[in-house]
């Protein structure tokens, strides 16, 4: 593992409340650092405020207190290093495949290299769906083509809410394993959002666990070889599962 | 306009039904269908007919671009933007319901008797409608194609264009649909006031006259023109706004 890369992301003491001064607190002093080219995952219960938590992460949010910063630089506003996938996929209805696929790099006013728009739609098994609507693909396919947004801006930081949550069971096994193919190979970053045990022990060689109501990590739990292809079928891979249990079992 | 057999059929029935009350009623009442076709077509022919179709489709196509140029970004800026929604709402849902139409005599006043005041009325009483949908759309956009765009870099520009736009426009196409009879209307009045041009204005003269079959020529020319814009807007609707159909 990278253990020695430098810092990338870096959240720390995020407190944040939505609406006015006095409503619920989401975070109470909620914190992560992400290291270059690593995976974390961060895994809790629905509404125990990680979305939130990505969304400061994003530069989509600015945090009641606390810091965001990336590279040591305070995050204020989306970055073009960082790219976000959701759980809805965030694809535009009423733009085609082509369309949705070069969005982020036309508004940051860049192109795709030659050939390299063909080349990811078909590693990412979306070749000749290009002039589809997304009401017209699947969730698993229209999964693949916010994916193939996402890496198109060669981020160096992934971050994923919920990604395959709304999938089959088969389908999401295969986009877990295509996504971490990609990571492995491209190097980004990754933080990845999730309530699913299962996806956290896949996604992420580090998981922090959330609690709910405020929202604030109650645990850290190593994760060593995930993102090795075969991990699924490994011992360590349900070593993890159980260790995830016992964190939030002692936090229930 | 799709020329199908359930529209020829359609059109078939109305003119049976047509004939029908004619046998009825009376040519005192009803116009004779041939006759009214044969004056239809003769008229068609004349320069002072074709003049009256063209006052009253200038009418309309003005009265609709003035009402779209204004509801659109102000429909589009109230549904995007909570703040400025909250000033809009009580002044919309108090003047959404008045009857616009008994303005007109204040618009003779303000503006004369000439053209400006009657696109005003069709502008003003459209230009409610289509604020409406407008706003209503913008509102129900999808928080996620919000997020989406912003994270992509998109600013306040951005999103007009690449989000609340295309996703209010099926809406907006369906406003226009709906508008379309209630413009007729309100057309048709403005038309049998001060003035002698426009099928309104016709139509009106004819009934002056007692000409039954003047009437008749009238009427199904101010159809022609309602059905021709929701064919147009249907139109423009399948043509811009294909992903509807995968929803």
């Amino acid at each position: 593992m990278e253990t020695t890369s430098p810092e990338l992301l870096r959240l720390e003491g995020i407190c944040h409340s939505y609406g006015r001064p006095g409503s619920e607190v989401v975070l109470a002093g909620a914190g992560l650092s992400l290291r270059r080219g690593e995976s974390l995952a961060l895994l809790g219960p629905s509404g125990c405020g990680k979305s939130t938590l990505l969304m400061i992460a994003a530069g989509l949010l600015q945090p009641g207190a606390g810091s965001a910063s990336l590279d040591g630089q305070p995050l204020l506003s989306p970055d073009p290093r960082i790219a976000l996938v959701q759980q809805a996929y965030g694809l535009f209805p009423w733009k085609t495949v082509h369309a949705n696929v070069l969005l982020g790099l036309q508004l940051r006013g860049r192109r795709a290299g030659p050939g390299e728009l063909e080349a990811m739609l078909s590693e990412l098994g979306i070749e000749g769906k290009l002039d589809s609507y997304p009401g017209q693909l699947s969730g698993g396919q229209q999964q693949r083509v916010a994916l193939a947004r996402a890496l198109l801006l060669k981020p160096e930081l992934m971050l994923l809410d919920e990604p395959f949550g709304a999938l089959d069971s088969l389908t999401r096994e295969r986009l877990q394993e295509l996504l971490l193919a990609l990571w492995r190979r491209e190097g980004f970053a990754m933080l990845t959002v999730t309530h699913s045990l299962q996806e956290a022990a896949m996604l992420g060689a580090r998981i922090l666990v959330m609690d709910g109501a405020p929202g604030r990590i109650i645990a850290e739990v190593d994760n060593i070889g995930a993102g090795e292809a075969g991990y699924r079928d490994s011992d360590a891979y349900i070593a993890t599962l159980a260790k995830l249990r016992l964190a939030i079992g002692a936090a229930a | 306009m799709k020329l199908r057999w359930e529209y020829i059929t359609a059109v078939g029935g109305l003119l049976v039904m047509w004939w029908l009350l004619y046998l009825w009623l009376g040519e005192q009442i009803i116009a004779e269908p041939r006759a009214t076709f044969t004056l239809l077509w003769e008229e068609l022919g004349e320069q002072k007919f074709r003049a009256h179709i063209t006052a009253s489709l200038w009418r309309i196509l003005a009265g609709m671009l003035v009402a779209l140029a204004a509801a659109v970004p102000l429909g589009l800026a109230a549904g995007s933007s909570p703040r400025l929604d909250r000033w809009l709402k009580p002044v919309l849902y108090l003047t959404y319901p008045l009857p616009k139409i008994v303005f007109l005599p204040l618009l003779l006043m303000l503006m004369g008797i000439g053209n400006g005041s009657k696109i005003a009325l069709i502008a003003i009483i459209l230009f409610f409608h289509l604020l409406a949908t407008t706003r209503d759309a913008a509102r129900a956009v999808p928080p996620s194609a919000v997020t989406s765009l912003r994270s992509l870099g998109g600013g306040p520009w951005q999103l007009f264009v690449h989000v609340y736009w295309p996703a209010t426009l099926p809406a907006l196409f369906t406003s226009l649909r709906i508008a379309t009879g209630t413009v007729v209307a309100v057309l048709f009045f403005v038309e049998t006031i001060a003035t002698t041009k426009g099928i309104g204005a016709y139509i009106y003269n004819a009934w002056s006259q007692t000409n039954i079959t003047g009437m008749a020529v009238g009427i199904i020319v101010l159809s022609l023109i309602g059905i021709l814009l929701y064919e147009l807007f249907d139109l423009l609707e399948r043509r811009l706004c294909r992903w509807t159909g995968y929803r």
